[in-house]
């Protein structure tokens, strides 16, 4: 099984919030692999929106993207230019 | 409270503004979504696989109501706020959560009521101790969202069983979730006061986005003191709750609550013009204008009209002696519908009937033509479709003259045939429509398209040839007034009959009913014109039978919009079917009582 991790700074305005929260969940629930998200010292489950609240990623907050699976490589990439065009909110 | 007593609160209390706005009225006290309940902590080891079980169908069940919750909150307030439920959905499928809860039941052999809202308990108490303060509010819904599978969990249904059902009211309640606060209707709740809640809420955001005034922080202590039914008044703006007035402070608060109400009011009716006719789930009702003059198709276009359902040709005549010519028609017609057309926010469709002159209403630039015309029975007589027959000249004149306008003024131009007792007539008079076309295409050289013709349904013998009357037109619409009137048996004119007759009349609506099946049977649309389409409390249920549009004075276009919006279809068609049950209007009036 592939493992593919990436890392993105989130530079949308109001950081993982509310709604690009639920975006960045809602997207990775569309994969079979397992995805972790790290900021700095959290973890969350990608598929947790309770977990991924709980990071407290706020703009210019690194986030590690790492992957575990089938679709790791698609899974990674979906996520990583969702942050990377600010959830399409600016 | 007597002034013996010690009063330990001030009469004016500082609190948190929440929503801006002034709120001043009874006070109705709302018990808490997480008011505890008991439930079995301890099951049996053999029972946990129906405890997962149970949870799976209150998360299923909590998942369909926040689907409902997200459309409506979309519709009535905006999508953006709606997004809060896109949230609360996938709070319901957390793997982590779910894993967490599953855990505590098999490891610790709790109910699923035990494991689920101590996992709330802690996801929740995680979340709101975050530092940014607001991904820390959205603890809250964590919290509604478990408070609603926990409601199912313990089938007690809804959240909010306590609806009010007369208002307006304060409400006052320890906390409110946002699904508690979507499910406010406005039009019932003057403001919120609670003891819990911040600017940052999604509850909050909500108030505001309904202009709800609302504010929070009220003591605890205090709550247990007040009583539904007495009176509170809150500031939104400044965060101020007034539990004592004075006659002063009462009479600056209130008038500041109408001044609120009134600009509230104006910025709704602005909002329903901008809307197309539809019920509370979306489904298209056409709502159009009945217009007489230029300054009527005008005002109608202003308040959202979708088009003129029925365009009363009548304005021409007036008090003229000489018939018009053809040309003056064409002025008449093309002012009229440039005036329509100009500031139409929707369709440019005008249904024009054809000139609907009988011996009631005089018309001295007729005369000439029918002579004496004074008649023992005018609503019997020599009127509307009978009048072209006898003067095709005057109706070919009309019919040029309005199709000329209507390409000149690019309007979609409707013909409607008035007061239409037999199929006979009726094929006469599309005869003479695609004659006068033929001659105006020949004339212009180019062929003039094709016109949609209709017949007003007034007559009983217009009712029971519904179905042939389908076969032969494009759509139908109803004068229900007329309807009445020959249904009845009762003269308009004559008030000591027309006291006895009200607008709920079993003979009428089930005339009505009968017109509307037959139409829907040939794919015609069918349109209702007439007092009971604009009145907010039938226009309604005459969609739920099926009419396809309601066609209303310019004034009552956005009550009647609004009016649609109040229910789902399928509540007004329930509502229809049960009001044709009934034989008297008494026992109409009594169905439309019960909500």
């Amino acid at each position: 099984m592939p493992v593919v991790e990436h890392t993105v700074i989130i530079t949308n305005k109001v950081g993982l919030h509310a709604r690009p929260a639920t975006l960045f969940v809602q997207s990775a629930a569309r994969f079979h692999s397992r995805i972790q998200v790290r900021c700095g010292e959290k973890y969350a489950n990608a598929k947790s929106i309770v977990g991924v609240l709980k990071l407290g990623a706020s703009q210019g907050a690194t986030l590690v993207i790492q992957a575990d699976g089938e679709d790791a490589s698609e899974a990674v990439q979906a996520l990583v230019t969702l942050v990377e065009n600010k959830f399409d909110e600016e | 409270m007597t002034d013996d007593e010690i009063d330990p609160f001030p009469d004016i209390l500082h609190a948190l503004p929440i929503s801006p706005g002034i709120a001043l009225g009874p006070v109705l006290l709302l018990k808490s979504a997480s008011a505890a309940v008991e439930y079995a902590r301890k099951v049996e080891k053999e029972q946990i696989a129906h405890e997962r079980q149970r949870l799976q169908e209150a998360i299923e069940a909590a998942e369909g109501e926040i689907d409902a919750l997200h459309k409506q909150v979309a519709r009535n307030v905006g999508s953006a706020e709606a997004e809060i439920f896109s949230a609360q959905k996938l709070m319901l499928r957390d793997p982590e959560l779910l894993d967490e809860v599953e855990a505590l039941m098999t490891n610790q052999l709790v109910s699923a009521e035990t494991a689920w809202s101590e996992t709330i308990a802690k996801q929740s108490a995680e979340m709101a101790a975050l530092p940014d303060p607001l991904l820390a509010a959205r603890a809250a819904d964590v919290r509604d969202m478990g408070a609603r599978v926990l409601s199912h969990l313990q089938a007690q249904g809804a959240v909010m069983e306590e609806h009010p059902d007369r208002g307006p009211f304060l409400i006052v309640a320890y906390d409110l979730t946002p699904s508690q606060t979507a499910r406010l209707d406005p039009a019932t709740i003057l403001g919120i006061c609670t003891v819990e809640g911040g600017p940052t809420t999604h509850a909050a955001i909500i108030a505001r986005a309904l202009e709800i005034p609302a504010v929070a922080g009220l003591d605890a202590q205090l709550l247990a003191e007040l009583r539904s039914g007495q009176e509170l008044a809150i500031d939104g703006a400044q965060g101020l709750i007034y539990l004592k007035l004075d006659d002063a402070q009462r009479a600056t608060l209130s008038a500041a609550m109408d001044e609120q109400l009134r600009s509230k009011r104006m910025r709704d009716t602005a909002r329903w013009q901008t809307r197309p006719g539809e019920t509370a789930d979306g489904q298209s009702v056409f709502v159009y204008a009945n217009v007489g003059d230029s300054e009527g198709a005008r005002t109608a276009a202003e308040n959202g009209a979708q088009g003129i359902g029925l365009l009363r040709t009548e304005f021409l005549f007036g008090q003229r002696t000489t018939f018009p010519t053809e040309q003056e028609e064409f002025a008449g017609y093309l002012d009229l519908f440039q005036s329509f057309a100009r500031q139409a926010r929707f369709q440019k469709i005008i249904v024009a009937r054809t000139l609907d002159a009988g011996a009631d209403k005089p018309f001295p630039a007729l005369e000439p033509l029918i002579g004496n015309w004074h008649e023992a029975n005018p609503a019997l007589g020599l009127r509307g479709a009978r009048i072209h027959l006898l003067h095709e000249k005057l109706l070919r004149q009309q019919l040029r003259a309005l199709l000329r306008a209507a390409s000149a003024a690019q309007i979609e131009l409707h013909i409607m045939f008035p007061m239409i007792a037999t199929l006979t007539e009726t094929r006469r008079m599309k005869q003479v429509l695609a004659e006068v076309r033929q001659t105006l295409s020949e004339e212009e050289g180019s062929p003039v398209p094709e016109v949609r013709v209709g017949v007003m349904i007034e007559t009983p013998a217009a009712v029971w040839l519904a179905d042939a009357l389908a076969r032969e037109v494009d759509f139908f619409s109803i004068g229900a007034n007329d309807l009445s009137q020959y249904t009845l048996a009762a003269d308009r004119t004559n008030s000591r009959v027309m006291s006895l007759f009200g607008p709920l009349e079993p003979s009428l609506w089930r005339s009505i009913n009968h017109v509307i099946q037959a139409a829907r049977a040939h794919g015609r649309p069918v349109a209702v014109c007439g007092e009971i389409a604009a009145d907010g409390r039938y226009g309604p249920l005459l969609a739920g039978l099926g009419s396809t549009e309601l066609s209303v004075s310019p004034p009552a276009l956005t009550r009647i919009k609004e009016a649609l919006h109040q229910h789902e279809m399928a509540y007004w068609q329930a509502k229809a079917r049960e009001l044709l049950l009934a034989e008297t209007a008494a026992e109409m009036e009594e169905m439309l009582r019960q909500a």
